[in-house]
C-alpha cells in the first residue's frame, strides 16, 4: 500500500510537471480547433484488453487452541496463495493528448493451500496429545475495478501510459471454517478435516501501473504492462480466527489497445 | 390503447415472476449463538427477498436478516406460504420426515423434507410450527429447481470407488441404505445431480460424500463421528490425582458409566451393592470431587481393559466385551481392607477399609488384578485350589504388574509402577503387607493375616518354600495356598522381566523386559493351562509360550533359566 501511494505521488508528480508543459500545446491545439479541419492530433478513447501474470504469492497462518477433554487443543492452519493470472479490460477517455482517465476490470483468480493441523488430547488420558495433518485447496478470486488517471508520454511509435488510482476489490474466497476430528477406540490417532465456508467481501484499495505501447497504426497497438494493486481484506470465520489477506499484488502482462 | 394494452400484460408477467420465485427463496438460517429452531414471523421483506443470498448447506450466511412484521401481513403470508407447500406435499415434492411435539410451548413442529422428481434435495427442508393446532411460522430452505436433468452420468458403484479413492481408503464399506442419488445446492441457482454416499469402518469411522454423478468429482465431505458423542468426566483420584473418564449423562445428571461409547464395553461403577442391585455413582456436574475411591476404581477398571486392548487385543473380560461392573464401597465385613472378582455376577467388589486401613479400588494393580481374575474365569479357568489356584492368583499378580508398569512411570511411592502388589490401597505409603514380586521373601502373607508364629511362612520365591496344605481349626488355610504360593511364578516373572538373582537357588536370570516377559505368561496361562494345571503344568506351559521366540532365542533360554531359578531342572 505503501508503496503504491509512493508510485502514485511520483505519477502525479510527473503529471503535474507535464501538465505544465502540455498546457501551452492544449492552448495551441484550442486555438487550431477553431477550424473544423484542425482536429485533435490525439484520439480521445480507447480501449485496453489485457492477460496478466501475477508475481505475488502470499501466506499466512493462524492457529489456536480450544478446551478439549480437560486439555488444551491445538489447531492450526497456513494458507499459501499462488500465483495467479487476471483478464483485464478498460475504457480511456483522454482529456489532453497527455492526460486521460481509465475505468477498468480486472478479472483475477488464485490457488489457495490449506496446510492445517492439530494437536487433540486424548479423551481418556493426560499428557497423551494426537497429532494430526491435512491439507485442502481452494480458491479465492479478486475481481477489481478501478478508476485511474493516466499520463500518456508519446514517444513516435510508441507510447509510455502511466496510470494510477483508487480501486474496489471484490474478493471471495473459500476458507476453512472449522476443524473437525473424527476417532475411534482405542483413540491412538486422530484425523482432520476441514469445514469450509464461502466469504465474499468488497474492500476498497489502489492501484497504479506502467504500459509501454507499440503503435502499429493509429489505432491499433500493443502494449506490455505492469500493474500493482493492493488492498486488504479480512475475512472471519465462524469457529477459527480471522485470517488477514492482502490482495492483488505485482502483475505484468500484454495486451492490445484500440483508440478511436 | 394499443400500448396500454401491453403494457398491462408486462405487468401481469412480472407480477407472475414475483409470485413465482419468492417461495423459491425462502430460506432463513439462525445467526450465530441463535439456535436452530429459530420461530419467526414472516415479514413482508422476507417473502420479497429474491437478493436473499440462498447458501448451500456448509455455507451459512453469516448475517441472515430476520425482520418482524406486522401481524397482518404475518398471517396472509404465512398462509400464501403454507398453501404453497401443502400444494407441494401433494406433488411430493415435499414429504413429511418428523412431527416433533413440543408440550412445554404447546406446539407442534412439522419438518418436511424436500424432493424433485423423487429425489431428496440435499438439505432442503421446511419446518412449519403451529401452536394449539394454528399455523404460527414457518422457517426452512426451500429450493427453487426447475428443469434439472436427473439422469447421473456415472453409476453409484463408481461414486463409491471415486470416494474411497479420494479419502485414500480403500477399505471402507459403503453404507447401501443411505448411500444414494441426491440434488445438492451448491450456490444459489446452482445445482448437482450427486450421490450422497457414506463410507466407513465396522466402528468409529465414518464419511459421508458428494460426488458428483456426470463428473465424479467429490464436491463436499465430512464426518459422521461426532466427537462431542463422548462424555468425559474429570475427578480426582483416591490419593488426590487427577483423572479423566467416561462417564453418561442422563436425566440432568452424570453417572460413571459408559454404554461402550468412550470404550466397546459398557461400563458402571457402582457406590453401593444390595439386594442385587448395583447403585451407580453420579454426579450433578461431572467433576467427580467427592469421594476418590470411586475415581480411581472407575479409571482404573478402564485402564485395565485398554491394557488387555491395546497391548494382547482382547476385548475385555470374556474377549467379547463382557460388561465390566465394580462395585466400591462394598460393605459386607468379612471383605473390609479387600478386594474380589465375583464370577457369578461377573464384577469386582472393593469392600470398605478395615483393621489395615486399604481402599484397594485406590490401587491400579488391585483392580488389575482381579480383573484379571476374570479373564482367568474365561481362559484357563484355573480352579481356585491348591496350585492351580495359586497359579491363578499369580497370573493376576503378574498381569497387575503390568497394567502398573504400562501406565505409571516406574519409581518408589504412591502411583508409581514397582513390584509390588497393592502398595497404593493405603492413604499413607506403606511396602508392608504387599505381596512383593522381586523379593517374596520379605513379606509374610500368613503373619499379616494373623496366624500364629508356628505359621509364618515366608511368602515363597522357590519349589522348596512352597507352603505346604495346612488346616487350621479344620479350615483349609488359604485354599491351599492360592495366596501364599502365588509368588514363585511371580517371581519368576520378576526374574524373566526385571532379572536377577533367586534367593534359594542362587540361580540368575538375565530379564528381557516386560513386555516379553508378559507376553510369555500370558500365552502361558490363557492359551496352554487349564483349570487343573499344576506347577509343573505351567512352567511347561511357559516353555511353550516362549517357544514363539524360537528354540535359540534368548527369551527362550531366559524362561528356561527363570523356570531353573524356581527349582526346575529344564532337560
Amino acid at each position: 500500500m505503501k508503496k503504491c501511494s509512493i508510485l502514485f505521488l511520483t505519477i502525479l508528480l510527473i503529471t503535474s510537471l507535464s501538465f505544465s508543459r502540455d498546457r501551452n500545446s492544449w492552448n495551441n491545439i484550442s486555438i487550431r480547433s477553431s477550424s473544423p479541419e484542425n482536429k485533435p492530433g490525439w484520439k480521445k478513447f480507447s480501449i485496453r484488453l489485457g492477460y496478466n501474470v501475477g508475481f505475488a504469492t502470499q501466506s499466512a497462518s493462524i492457529s489456536w487452541t480450544k478446551e478439549l477433554y480437560y486439555e488444551q487443543a491445538l489447531f492450526g492452519i497456513d494458507y499459501r496463495a499462488k500465483k495467479g493470472n487476471s483478464f483485464n479490460a478498460a475504457l480511456g477517455y483522454r482529456f489532453s493528448r497527455s492526460f486521460g482517465v481509465m475505468v477498468g476490470v480486472d478479472i483475477a483468480a488464485r490457488n489457495l493451500n490449506a496446510n492445517y493441523d492439530a494437536s487433540i488430547p486424548h479423551p481418556l488420558y493426560f499428557n497423551s496429545p494426537r497429532e494430526a495433518q491435512n491439507s485442502a485447496s481452494y480458491k479465492i478470486t479478486e475481481n477489481a475495478a478501478y478508476l485511474d488517471l493516466v499520463l500518456t508520454v508519446p514517444i513516435g511509435k510508441f507510447g509510455l501510459d502511466f496510470f494510477a488510482g483508487p480501486a474496489y476489490i471484490l474478493s471471495s474466497a473459500e476458507l476453512i471454517s472449522a476443524v473437525q476430528y473424527s476417532q475411534s477406540y482405542p483413540y491412538t490417532s486422530v484425523t482432520i478435516s476441514a469445514q469450509n465456508q464461502k466469504f465474499s467481501k468488497n474492500v476498497f484499495g489502489a492501484n497504479a501501473g506502467v504500459s509501454l505501447i507499440f503503435n502499429f497504426t493509429p489505432s491499433v497497438g500493443v502494449f506490455i504492462a505492469g500493474q500493482y494493486f493492493s488492498g486488504n481484506v479480512r475475512f472471519k470465520p465462524s469457529e477459527v480466527p480471522g485470517l488477514k489477506l492482502t490482495l492483488g499484488g505485482l502483475k505484468a502482462g500484454g495486451g492490445i489497445k484500440i483508440v478511436f | 390503447m394499443k400500448k396500454l394494452a401491453s403494457f398491462f400484460i408486462l405487468v401481469l408477467l412480472f407480477s407472475v415472476f414475483l409470485q413465482g420465485s419468492y417461495v423459491g427463496k425462502v430460506y432463513v438460517k439462525p445467526r450465530p449463538g441463535e439456535t436452530s429452531q429459530l420461530i419467526f414471523r414472516v415479514p413482508k421483506s422476507f417473502l420479497d427477498s429474491r437478493s436473499f443470498y440462498n447458501h448451500a448447506f456448509g455455507k451459512a450466511n453469516t448475517n441472515p436478516r430476520v425482520e418482524k412484521a406486522t401481524d397482518k401481513a404475518c398471517n396472509d403470508q404465512l398462509r400464501e406460504l403454507h398453501a404453497y407447500f401443502e400444494s407441494e406435499v401433494k406433488k411430493g415434492n415435499l414429504r413429511i420426515r418428523l412431527v416433533q411435539d413440543d408440550p412445554e410451548a404447546m406446539m407442534e413442529h412439522r419438518r418436511y423434507t424436500q424432493y424433485y422428481k423423487d429425489l431428496e434435495v440435499f438439505g432442503g427442508e421446511i419446518i412449519e410450527h403451529f401452536k394449539e393446532g394454528k399455523l404460527v411460522g414457518i422457517n426452512g430452505e426451500y429450493y427453487e429447481i426447475r428443469d434439472f436433468d436427473t439422469v447421473p452420468l456415472i453409476t453409484k458403484d463408481t461414486a463409491v470407488e471415486l470416494f474411497k479413492a479420494d479419502l485414500e481408503k480403500s477399505n471402507l464399506l459403503a453404507n447401501e441404505e443411505k448411500s444414494k442419488l441426491i440434488i445438492y445446492p451448491l450456490e444459489d441457482k446452482d445445482y448437482y445431480l450427486a450421490y450422497l454416499i457414506v463410507l466407513g469402518e465396522e466402528v468409529g469411522y465414518s464419511m459421508t460424500g458428494i460426488i458428483d454423478a456426470r463428473t465424479g468429482k467429490v464436491l463436499f465431505k465430512y464426518p459422521n463421528i461426532k466427537t462431542e458423542d463422548l462424555t468425559i468426566g474429570f475427578g480426582y483420584g483416591y490419593h488426590g490425582e487427577q483423572y479423566k473418564f467416561p462417564t453418561s449423562l442422563q436425566n440432568g445428571k452424570y453417572y460413571l458409566a459408559d454404554e461402550s461409547k468412550a470404550r466397546p464395553v459398557n461400563q458402571y461403577t457402582s457406590y453401593k451393592y444390595a439386594n442385587s442391585t448395583f447403585y451407580i455413582a453420579s454426579d450433578d456436574d461431572n467433576l467427580w470431587d467427592y469421594d476418590g475411591a470411586l475415581v480411581s476404581a472407575h479409571t482404573f477398571l478402564g485402564l485395565a481393559y485398554d491394557y488387555y486392548y491395546l497391548v494382547f487385543g482382547r476385548k475385555g473380560i470374556n474377549d467379547n466385551n463382557l460388561r465390566i461392573i465394580c462395585s466400591v464401597h462394598f460393605a459386607e465385613p468379612d471383605y473390609a481392607d479387600n478386594a474380589f472378582w465375583d464370577p457369578e455376577v461377573a464384577a469386582i467388589f472393593f469392600g470398605e477399609p478395615g483393621q489395615n486401613n486399604e481402599q484397594n479400588a485406590g490401587a491400579i494393580d488391585v483392580v488389575a488384578h482381579e480383573y484379571s481374575h476374570g479373564v482367568t474365569d474365561y481362559t484357563s479357568s484355573l480352579i481356585y485350589l491348591f496350585e492351580s489356584g495359586a497359579l491363578n492368583e499369580s497370573f493376576s499378580d503378574i498381569m497387575a504388574t503390568a497394567v502398573e508398569f504400562y501406565w505409571q512411570e516406574p519409581g518408589s511411592g504412591f502411583l508409581k509402577a514397582d513390584w509390588y502388589n497393592g502398595e497404593d490401597a493405603r492413604p499413607y505409603f506403606s511396602t508392608t503387607g504387599c505381596r512383593n514380586l522381586a523379593n517374596p521373601n520379605s513379606n509374610s502373607q500368613m503373619k499379616n493375616a494373623g496366624y500364629p508364629r508356628s505359621l509364618w511362612y515366608p511368602d515363597p520365591c522357590h519349589l522348596s518354600q512352597e507352603m505346604p496344605i495346612i488346616y487350621y481349626y479344620g479350615h483349609l488355610v488359604d485354599n491351599g495356598g492360592v495366596h501364599i504360593n502365588s509368588t514363585i511364578y511371580s517371581h519368576a516373572y520378576y526374574l524373566l522381566a526385571n532379572g536377577g538373582t533367586n534367593k534359594i537357588s542362587k540361580k540368575s536370570v538375565i530379564g528381557i523386559g516386560i513386555d516379553k516377559a508378559t507376553k510369555i505368561f500370558y500365552r502361558a496361562w490363557t492359551y496352554y493351562m487349564g483349570p487343573s494345571s499344576n506347577f509343573l503344568y505351567a512352567a511347561n506351559a511357559l516353555l511353550q509360550s516362549a517357544y514363539v521366540y524360537g528354540s535359540s532365542s534368548n527369551e527362550y533360554a531366559q524362561t528356561i533359566k527363570a523356570m531353573e531359578a524356581i527349582g526346575w531342572i529344564v532337560e
